[in-house]
């Protein structure tokens, strides 16, 4: 089982997460940081766009990691 | 010790980069000379620009001694600078108090008025003489007339900032004139902050006040973003209708499917890069990057347009090609400073590419692009003019 994972110390709210997976991904409309409304996508494509959104995230605030695991994470 | 290359930083094609910055991919991190005689390194690979751009070690300090590509002689010191030359911690103390006001469901609150501006000048331009200048009558007002709304400045003294932020980004006047340009819209913005301590308005400065922003803080972020949501969109907007009016098919997808537009809308801004020099910083300490240590007070150049070609990321980047998926792209820059105001942008530039298309499906070019005047002398990239007609 995959966890999504966000860092809230390290994003900046620059919200392309939300373009790019809006089922997972959504701001705090306070102060714009990254809210994470399903952090364990099971299907293939959402996950294939949680990668890119990982990918693509400026601050490189986001990861992957097997859900239990330890320190074992998909980071940019 | 053999001479590094002089840099250009001017574009011959609008849409190419620079010979020279492409020869500089096969020496992907080069010791270069600016053209005022300074040296610094340039960076060309979209990976290495990613990383040197998430690192904390460089510096995004204008005032910060090896800083690059400033203007030359002694700089009147404002009292704190803006955002984007802010490092952490204070940059992202700043940044988080008006991250709230760029949320993508902010953005997307302002379609419907941003739809009514882009049809009013639609209006205006219709009911205008033919040729037209798309750029006086669409391109930059209105982007400009968004960021006046959003932020709670008059759109009626839109020519007396238009005019110096134009001075401002222009490396072709002198330092002084361009020093003096941002001085006068940094108090024409402390004044305008004073007034609205006094008389509450609800918009983004009127609510950082209520929120107890630093007044001198509040006048360099009015100043920002004033200028930062004139200059690029405002450009890109230009570039992208002479751009689509040379590429019938990318135009003919675009007008079938408003799905496509924010695609064309990607690949447009990864095409262009008109701000790349906006990413440079400075070395704070010896850096590795691809392989070469930049030392400490060492000046970094991003050649972005060149990187958002990299082979390595985009396979026949210099094709431009709305099917390719170009959302790592680095137009807006990587990193903490990445550009606030960026889905402002893509939502300005994909409801003018869909109204402008829509309401004049047969919109031309007046002109050759050979006879187009590009602002070859500006940090921002872009159009003086284009003349269409219909």
């Amino acid at each position: 089982m995959l966890q999504v994972i966000a860092d809230l110390d390290r994003c900046v709210g620059a919200g392309q997460c939300v373009l790019t997976e809006p089922g997972v991904f959504d701001q705090d409309q306070e102060d714009g940081t990254v809210v994470i409304l399903d952090d364990t996508p099971e299907d293939e494509r959402t996950i294939t766009r949680v990668r890119e959104a990982i990918h693509i995230c400026p601050s490189r605030a986001l990861a992957l990691a097997e859900s239990g695991a330890s320190g074992r994470t998909d980071t940019p | 010790m053999t001479e590094s290359p002089v840099l250009p930083l001017t574009r011959t094609c609008p849409y190419a980069p620079p010979a020279e910055h492409v020869q500089l991919q096969q020496e992907p991190v080069a010791r270069v000379t600016l053209p005022d005689g300074s040296q610094a390194w340039a960076l060309s690979r979209l990976e290495d620009i990613r990383a040197m751009l998430a690192d904390p070690r460089f510096s995004s300090d204008r005032q910060r001694e090896g800083f690059p590509l400033q203007p030359p002689g002694p700089r009147p010191a404002p009292p704190r600078q803006p955002m984007i030359g802010l490092d952490p911690p204070e940059h992202g103390e700043a940044r988080r108090a008006v991250l709230g006001e760029f949320t993508i469901r902010r953005m997307n609150a302002l379609r419907p008025r941003i739809q009514q501006i882009v049809d009013e000048h639609v209006d205006g331009l219709l009911a205008g003489p033919r040729p037209a200048d798309l750029v006086s009558a669409l391109a930059l007002p209105v982007p400009s007339l968004v960021i006046c709304e959003l932020l709670g400045v008059p759109y009626a003294d839109h020519d007396f900032f238009q005019t110096r932020s134009a001075n401002l980004l222009d490396r072709t006047i002198p330092a002084e004139k361009r020093y003096a340009a941002a001085n006068e819209i940094r108090e024409y913005m402390a004044t305008l902050i004073i007034q609205k301590e006094k008389q509450p308005t609800d918009d983004l400065i009127g609510r950082q006040i209520a929120k107890g922003a630093d007044r001198e803080d509040l006048a360099g972020l009015g100043f920002l973003l004033l200028l930062a949501g004139h200059e690029t969109t405002g450009n890109m907007i230009s570039l992208g209708v002479m751009t689509l009016l040379e590429r019938p098919s990318a135009l003919a997808a675009l007008k079938q499917d408003p799905a496509v537009t924010p695609e064309v809308v990607e690949e447009l801004l990864r095409y262009f890069t008109i701000a790349e020099y906006v990413t440079s910083r400075v070395a704070r300490e010896d850096v590795e990057i691809g392989g070469v240590v930049i030392p400490a007070g060492d000046g970094v150049i991003t050649l972005g347009n060149v990187a958002n070609r990299d082979p390595a990321a985009f396979a026949d980047g210099d094709t431009f090609d709305i099917g390719r998926g170009a959302r790592h792209h680095i137009a807006f820059g990587f990193g903490p400073h990445q550009c606030l105001g960026q889905n402002l942008a893509r939502v300005e530039l994909q409801i003018v590419f869909d109204t402008l298309f829509a309401r004049i499906p047969d919109l031309r070019l007046a002109t050759t692009t050979d006879e187009l005047s590009f602002k070859d002398e500006s940090t921002v990239y872009g159009l003086h003019s284009l003349p269409v007609t219909w």
